[in-house]
């Protein structure tokens, strides 16, 4: 039984949530609304199921002193003073959790944009090195695009943004869509093997 | 009842299922369809084997995606992979690190990994702490700590399967840099083209999808697997008959049936 009743509620739901989407039947849509409310209360018992775990763990590496343990001090500091700013200064929008939110958190976020920024030179260096036949169709594409999309293309030749378009329109569209069909098949298959209970590696691993 | 412009969707979906429920049916009845070799699956052996040889361990990250919203079929797929390669971790005793974004992934990751040295015999050599890591629930802190992750540790072979937006050129690169062979698969044509060329395997698309049909050799998913390519028939006929309507003039009675 402890297999079969997650099969059976993942059979149920998905029959409420499909039927949702293609008919208008009242106590239908109120059970799907109701489900969706569901996913977020199950979402954040998986949070506080997260949180307990996370504290337990960086708990036992600073009672131990293994190594790094100051770094999980922050993460203790960091849980608790964020809470304790919103509640002491009424919410998210108060003067201590802004005080907090942009002397923290707003630099270490920016922090890591600025050095991914270093990653995404070097991914579009290595996207447009000219190493394959692949490699090289997008790099002679993307350089097409490139004048059929600025001004100075226009200017060089006419003929650049009507090239830009038929690339969008005809071979990147039809790959497009070649994708998508197969997609969208294979989503829809793997859809009704949730449906009708065949698709179980969601919670037999 | 039938929401106005959702009947032949709804149409679609039903014939959908019967073929689906039809080739699984097949094969479950030893009808077992052939799969053609897919070179970005074979190459996570491969992957593997170089982890073993230089003593470093191989990347998993099952993409930024979860469970719970509309991506959850790719982030399946992506834990699809994650049991193939954690069994090839186990059997060729290879270094694992997953690295996850969602926290409600984080689990069923674990439970993954579990299973696949439990069902290797080497239970033992299961270490969710050092095997499944929550990088962070925020994209640039997760990009970060993964990208940085492959890096410090140097690793032979990284597996970027499932779910990933902006984040696809960063790790794919963050694990170009590391040296490591890279294996990705993406659904989303925003993004696929990306790890089409900074990987050195790619899976497009469906083959995403049927990935697991093809590593599990499950009757239930390489019968679907045809019904999927049944489908796909049946779209290509209409598609072709759409076709030579239109050249004569004569599809708009087809396209006002397609509103209904």
């Amino acid at each position: 039984m402890g297999r079969k009743l997650p099969v059976y509620v993942g059979i149920v739901t998905c029959l409420i949530v499909f039927l949702e989407y293609f008919f208008k039947i009242s106590a239908i849509t109120q059970a799907s609304k109701s489900l969706q409310d569901w996913i977020v209360v199950i979402s954040a018992c998986a949070m506080g199921l997260g949180a307990t775990g996370l504290c337990l763990r960086h708990y036992e590496i600073v009672s131990r002193r293994q190594k790094n343990w100051g770094l999980s001090i922050c993460v203790f500091i960091g849980m608790t003073l964020f809470p304790i700013t919103a509640i002491i200064g009424g919410g998210r929008t108060s003067k201590p959790f802004l005080f907090v939110f942009d002397s923290f958190y707003a630099p270490v976020g920016a922090t890591f944009f600025s050095i991914l920024i270093f990653y995404t030179a070097s991914a579009a260096y290595r996207t447009f090195r000219l190493k394959s036949t692949q490699a090289g169709v997008l790099l002679f594409s993307a350089i097409l695009l490139m004048l059929g999309r600025v001004p100075a293309g226009d200017a060089i030749w006419s003929g650049f943004p009507k090239i830009a378009d038929w690339i969008m329109m005809v071979p990147v569209n039809a790959a497009n869509r070649g994708i998508l069909i197969g997609t969208a098949v294979g989503v829809s298959a793997a859809g009704i093997r949730y449906m009708v209970g065949l698709e179980r590696s969601n919670i037999e691993g | 009842m039938l929401i106005a412009g959702r009947m032949i969707p709804f149409l679609a979906f039903i014939l959908t299922g019967i073929i689906v429920l039809w080739s699984i049916q097949k094969a479950r009845a030893d009808d077992i369809p052939p799969i053609r070799r897919m070179a970005a699956l074979e190459a996570i052996d491969e992957a593997v084997g170089r982890a073993v040889e230089m003593g470093r361990p191989v990347a998993m990250i099952p993409g930024c995606g979860d469970v719970v919203d509309n991506t959850a079929v790719e982030t399946m797929a992506g834990l699809d992979i994650l049991g193939y390669v954690a069994t090839k971790t186990a059997m060729m005793d290879a270094d694992l690190r997953v690295m996850v974004k969602a926290a409600n992934v984080y689990p069923i990751a674990m439970e993954r990994v579990r299973e696949a040295y439990t069902a290797a015999g080497k239970a033992d050599r299961y270490d969710p702490e050092r095997q499944v890591l929550f990088m962070a629930g925020d994209q640039n802190a997760y990009i970060m700590g993964s990208v940085g992750l492959m890096q410090r540790e140097k690793h032979a072979g990284a597996i970027l399967t499932g779910y990933f937006t902006g984040d696809t050129t960063l790790v794919a690169e963050g694990a170009a840099l590391a040296g490591a062979l890279t294996v990705a698969g993406l659904v989303r044509v925003t993004h696929v083209a990306y790890f089409v060329v900074q990987a050195d395997y790619t899976l497009i698309g469906e083959e995403l999808l049927v990935a697991g049909a093809y590593v599990s050799k499950d009757p239930i998913r390489l019968g679907s697997t045809r019904g999927q390519d049944y489908m796909k028939l049946v779209g290509v006929v209409t598609m072709a008959l759409g076709i030579i309507l239109a050249t004569f003039g004569m599809a708009k009675p087809i396209v006002d049936f397609l509103k209904l």
